[in-house]
């Protein structure tokens, strides 16, 4: 991801943030152009149910100036854009832009908690399988992400919300209630207003569907850590250090997981984005109400704004994770020069 | 500290806080449903999932009981203009404010009447005979004079685009009314979080009997199977129509309890139509023979004891349904022999079905399969396409079919809503088809007028039979099954009741915590 | 180097059983319609909603489907989707990573900003959105998830051309005035390969996964013998009749193992550097 060539820091974060507005352009102006690709009658149907009528359908229409030239429909848009206003959703007439300062915290919320299990998991297997080469536990732990990789996470949520309800107590339903809402993210919102309970109950609601969704990055981060430990504990220093006799566990953590964090950083940062807007299924199927699921709701229901909104606000997130991750990346090693 | 902190969070986390018992303590009914409604303004809508929580919130001048009657609500009575006018006379009940604390009065109710017919709701073809300009207010009474004799008037006037919602929340609130109506209903609104919940809570200051439970919270939970996994479990204590095949479930659970539609009470219709603007379907013959091939109880098997076999477009829950006619039996040899008589070669077609459940069907795609596989033995190749409620409705309304899936559930319950629905000329335009067989007979249509202009039931029901013997020799519309509706909920919940137009008036309901089983 | 590659491969036991499966995989989608004990599509009366027995070994559908015959010619499709769409992200790809990496310059900025963009959607609801311009179909799948796959293909491709392209023989090549496109057909090229094959045998798998994840959204149009589809299909009778549920699942996780197993294999044989 970090380009060898050698150049200053500086330069080259502002080349990448200087790029950020031309990849917003381009993605508003393609999910503009899916959009207007799809004949307004149909778009205006959307907003119908059970009764449709020619007069409604026109009313549609004009309301959103879908008969308006390309140019100034998409003129109007992005000036409105630019002011914050993501226009409406035509099934339920809600404001784009508070359905999505709703939703991403929902969705962030449930990325963060999955990463983190999947880190939490990933790094102890990994670290395990690492130190005790072709081991039991080497190869379950091996087998466990190769089943991580290849079970499909709709059906593992499937199987786990039946399970689930069948015996265990968990609730499922919703977010729970965290008090006040300062940053929708209610683990966080919940320990602010210091209750302990909310903050269980919180997170009761969000194990689950975390679980299911940290598979993959888990299956991943498992891989990365063997494989960037077995590469650090073959290294001259650590057989220094264990030569001169360091305790065992301090050689790991201290000298080992140090150097072998910067791979796993850097595929935590990928992964992070994957999970801000891959979540489609297990947001759907766990019926979590984030942005995955309420932008592929809306596309198959043929309600652009969301999708236009929705994806805006995924890709600029995508964009500023992986520059943060090699921002962070370039500052723990030294060596790495951006360019 | 960061060991206790660990500890609590596991507590937390294998013993729970108890969820089960949540909404007893709360008093509240957690309403568990499909999707989310659209907008709580009455004019702007048609869809069951807002009809839903605004009957809960918002009345109208009559209401239709448990057992069908009409009732008064916001009118105490009512009577014939009289003096040669057609109309009726409405006295407003006093002493009712709305929940924003104006009070409800004459001019309230003119206000809330010129507005719907203003405005463009799906249903103002109902309120067509109204003449705007004789809207009149009496003191505490209202006049509303129709241009010719309307013996559906009152039951239209009960029904939910005639609530009477503020004029002053209608003002102040201009196009975010559907957001949060504000009427005199049993609950009223207390927030909408959107594509997730509606709660409501109990209007303490309700002219009538309060409401049971103090909150509603509707939710929407998309997956029939996540629904029932949520009441199981204690998340829910309501959901609508779970999946015939967990009736097992709920019966062998000791909390649970679930009630549907008796046979013979349905007020919903699954049919395949076939679009006569296309040829071969232009054929009766043809039409006929495809009528013969399908295996009704079959397809009434599919729903695991929710539906059962339609021989008329009329679902016997409807007013004007016929028991003396008889539909189009099955029977393949007839079918073959009626597809030989036609003389049509053309052996390919297509039928379409929506991806998603609806209230009259839960497993579309088995439908489809079946009538595929019904179709497939008197000869006839059947490509299935499945497409989303939202590109579904435009493509059929819009006759790019050839055979399609679709269902009509009761707007009013009479008998004239379905029949003008299916067969009626006036509804075939392309585009904006109700009737999406796009079938134009002038036959049918005077047939249609006649029943529609007869006052006298009895001549009108045999107009109605031969209505049905008529329908079934043309069969552009092949009816399939009549469709149940179902509810399951948890014991602790008194006084669940079944509405015959399937509204779901809440405000009985309450929760009795004494009889719950312990855990 | 071929042999050594070969023996390589085969001293991995997990690469051995990836080979297996895939085989077996690569059999039931081929003979499906020799080793069905049915018609995946027959609706045979009476025998509705049955559990697995020695007839039916996953029982039957609800409309009297045999399910193991529906499974089997599930794997076709599988291999179809699998086939089809990693075929389109390979050459796109190739042809785009090779010229990125070639050309260089402003071509290469060009093509390689246009893959940043690509990548800044999500992939999933890149597909979906793909779908619905199409239209509702596995064909339409099959490129969704082609497209969605192109970026990897042609980084991957542009690293390797970079790599090669002024290695001494590339470079004397041109000095002595070969044609580019030879070039790049004879040196460039044939360097790629190794990781491009890794890439299709782990992108397949990947490329399965996407496409049941889309059907099980419903974005497949016609009832097609597919197993995403065919778990959203059956969802609502898991607790009457799981194993409908559970045997489009497993089927999937295996096939998908067995590329990603296969795939493991490979890489390790092809190109030691390339671990992960």
């Amino acid at each position: 991801m970090v380009d060898a060539q050698a150049a200053s820091g500086t330069s080259y974060i502002l080349r990448r943030l200087l790029l950020l507005p031309v990849i917003l352009g381009v993605v508003a102006l393609s999910t503009f152009l899916i959009s207007y690709s799809i004949p307004p009658r149909v778009r205006a149907v959307a907003a119908l149910e059970k009764h449709i009528s020619e007069a409604r359908i026109q009313s549609i229409i004009r309301e959103n100036g879908w008969d308006q030239p390309f140019l100034d429909q998409f003129l109007t848009y992005l000036h409105r854009a630019l002011q914050g206003d993501l226009g409406r959703s035509v099934v339920n007439r809600e404001p784009v832009a508070s359905a999505i300062r709703r939703k991403f915290p929902a969705t962030a919320e449930l990325a963060l908690v999955s990463l983190f299990i999947a880190l939490l998991i990933g790094m102890c297997l990994g670290i395990a399988s690492a130190t005790r080469r072709n081991s039991w536990i080497d190869y379950s732990s091996a087998l466990l992400a190769l089943g991580g990789l290849s079970i499909p996470v709709f059906w593992l949520a499937l199987i786990a919300q039946g399970l689930i309800s069948e015996y265990v107590n968990i609730p499922l339903l919703g977010r729970g209630d965290p008090g006040t809402v300062r940053t929708g993210l209610y683990l966080l919102d919940s320990l602010l207003a210091g209750d302990l309970a909310a903050f269980g109950d919180c997170f009761q609601r969000l194990l689950v569907p975390a679980t299911v969704l940290a598979t993959v990055p888990m299956a991943i981060v498992t891989r990365i850590t063997r494989a960037s430990m077995l590469d650090v504990l073959g290294a001259d220093y650590i057989r220094t250090a264990r030569s001169k006799g360091l305790p065992r566990a301090a050689i790991l953590l201290r000298h080992a997981l140090k150097n072998a964090a910067l791979p796993i950083l850097t595929i935590a940062g990928l992964q992070l984005g994957y999970l801000l807007g891959g979540a489609v299924l297990t947001e759907t199927i766990f019926d979590w109400n984030g942005l995955g699921s309420y932008v592929a709701q809306a596309l198959l229901a043929n309600d652009f704004a969301p999708v236009q909104g929705g994806v805006l606000v995924m890709a600029t997130t995508f964009v500023l994770v992986n520059l943060s991750v090699d921002l962070l990346y370039a500052r723990l090693d030294p060596r790495v020069k951006l360019g | 500290m960061r060991t206790r902190l660990l500890i609590t969070l596991l507590a937390l986390t294998t013993f729970g806080c108890s969820q089960r018992s949540d909404w007893t303590d709360k008093d509240t009914l957690v309403y568990g449903r499909g999707s989310d409604s659209r907008s709580l303004d009455p004019i702007a809508v048609s869809d069951g999932e807002s009809i839903k929580v605004q009957s809960n919130m918002l009345e109208r001048l009559a209401r239709v009981d448990f057992d069908g009657a009409i009732q008064p609500c916001l009118a105490t009575e009512w009577e014939p203009l009289g003096d040669g006018r057609h109309g009726l006379r409405f006295r407003i009940r006093e002493g009712v404010t709305f929940h924003d604390n104006t009070p409800l009065d004459a001019q309230a109710v003119a206000f809330n009447l010129r507005r719907l017919l203003r405005s463009q709701s799906p249903y103002i073809d109902f309120y067509s005979t109204i003449l705007p300009d004789k809207i009149q207010v009496v003191s505490n009474q209202v006049e509303i004079e129709t241009s010719r004799p309307d013996a559906n008037l009152l039951r239209h006037l009960a029904m939910f685009p005639a609530a009477i919602v503020s004029p002053q929340a209608v003002k102040t609130l201009g196009q975010d009314f559907g957001d949060r109506a504000i009427g005199t209903g049993p609950f009223r609104f207390e927030s909408w979080e959107k594509d997730q919940r509606i709660v409501l809570s109990r209007n303490e200051s309700y002219w009538g009997e309060k409401a049971g439970v103090s909150r509603i919270e509707f939710w929407r939970i998309q997956d029939n199977n996540s629904r029932i996994k949520k009441l199981v479990n204690g998340d829910l204590s309501y959901i609508d129509n779970p999946n015939p095949q967990d009736i097992e479930t709920i019966e062998n659970h000791p909390e649970l309890d679930y009630q549907m539609r008796k046979p013979g009470q349905e007020i919903s219709l699954l049919y395949m139509a076939m679009n006569t603007s296309r040829p071969p379907f232009d054929n009766a013959l043809f039409r006929r023979a495809i009528a013969h091939a399908i295996d009704k109880k079959k397809i009434a098997r599919l729903f695991q004891g929710i539906a059962s076999v339609a021989d008329q477009a009329v679902p016997p829950g409807i007013y004007g349904h016929s028991d003396n006619v008889q539909g189009i039996e099955y029977d393949q040899k007839k079918a073959k022999q009626l597809l030989e008589k036609s003389g049509i070669k053309q052996r390919s077609f297509t039928l379409a079905h929506m991806s998603n459940s609806r209230p009259y069907i839960r497993q579309p795609h088995e439908v489809a399969r079946a009538l595929r596989e019904a179709l497939r033995r008197i000869g006839l190749e059947i490509k299935i396409e499945k497409h989303e409620w939202g590109t579904y409705l435009p493509l059929v309304q819009g006759a790019r079919h050839d055979l399609c899936l679709l269902g009509w559930t009761t707007d009013n319950g009479d008998a004239d809503n379905f029949l003008t629905t299916f067969y009626s000329s006036s509804s075939a335009k392309v585009g904006s088809a109700n009737n999406v067989s796009f079938y134009k007979n002038p036959r049918m249509d005077d047939l249609l007028n006649q029943q529609r202009n007869e006052i006298d039931p009895k001549k009108r029901q045999q107009i109605l039979d031969s209505i049905y013997r008529y329908a079934a020799e043309q069969s552009p519309i092949v009816p399939l099954v009549y469709v149940s509706d179902m509810i399951a909920y948890h014991r602790t919940l008194k006084n669940v009741r079944f509405h015959p137009l399937g509204e779901k008036v809440l405000a009985p309901i309450r929760i009795d915590s004494s009889s719950e089983t312990p855990n | 180097m071929r042999n050594r590659a070969i023996r390589t491969f085969f001293r991995s036991k997990t690469g051995v059983l990836g080979a297996c499966l895939v085989f077996l995989f690569l059999l039931a989608a081929l003979l499906a319609p020799v080793l069905a004990p049915f018609d995946p599509e027959h609706q045979i009366d009476g025998k509705e909603s049955q559990s697995p027995s020695s007839h039916h070994w996953l029982g039957t559908t609800p409309l009297g489907e045999d399910m193991a015959s529906r499974i089997l010619h599930g794997a076709r499709t599988s291999l179809k989707v699998g086939v089809i769409s990693v075929a389109i992200s390979c050459l796109a790809g190739l042809f785009l990573g090779v010229i990125a990496g070639y050309r260089g310059g402003w071509v290469d900025t060009l093509i390689m900003r246009a893959i940043d963009i690509l990548m800044a959607f999500p992939s999933i609801l890149l597909a979906i959105t793909i779908v619905s311009i199409l239209g509702r179909s596995l064909h339409s799948i099959m490129i969704a998830v082609g497209v969605v796959g192109i970026p990897v293909f042609a980084r991957q491709v542009r690293a390797s051309v970079l790599a090669v392209r002024e290695l001494e023989y590339v470079t004397a090549s041109r000095a002595l005035g070969a044609h580019a496109s030879r070039i790049v057909l004879r040196h460039i090229l044939p360097a790629t390969m190794g990781p491009v094959i890794v890439l299709t045998s782990l992108r397949i798998a990947t490329a399965i996964l996407e496409s049941a994840g889309l059907s099980f959204l419903g974005l497949g149009g016609e009832a097609i013998l597919e197993w995403g589809t065919m778990l959203a299909e059956n969802k609502d009778h898991y607790a009457r009749l799981p194993h409908l549920v559970l045997a489009p699942g497993i089927a999937i996780s295996l096939t998908v193992l067995a590329f990603n197993l296969f795939g493991d294999a490979l890489r390790d044989a092809l190109d030691p550097r390339l671990h992960r």
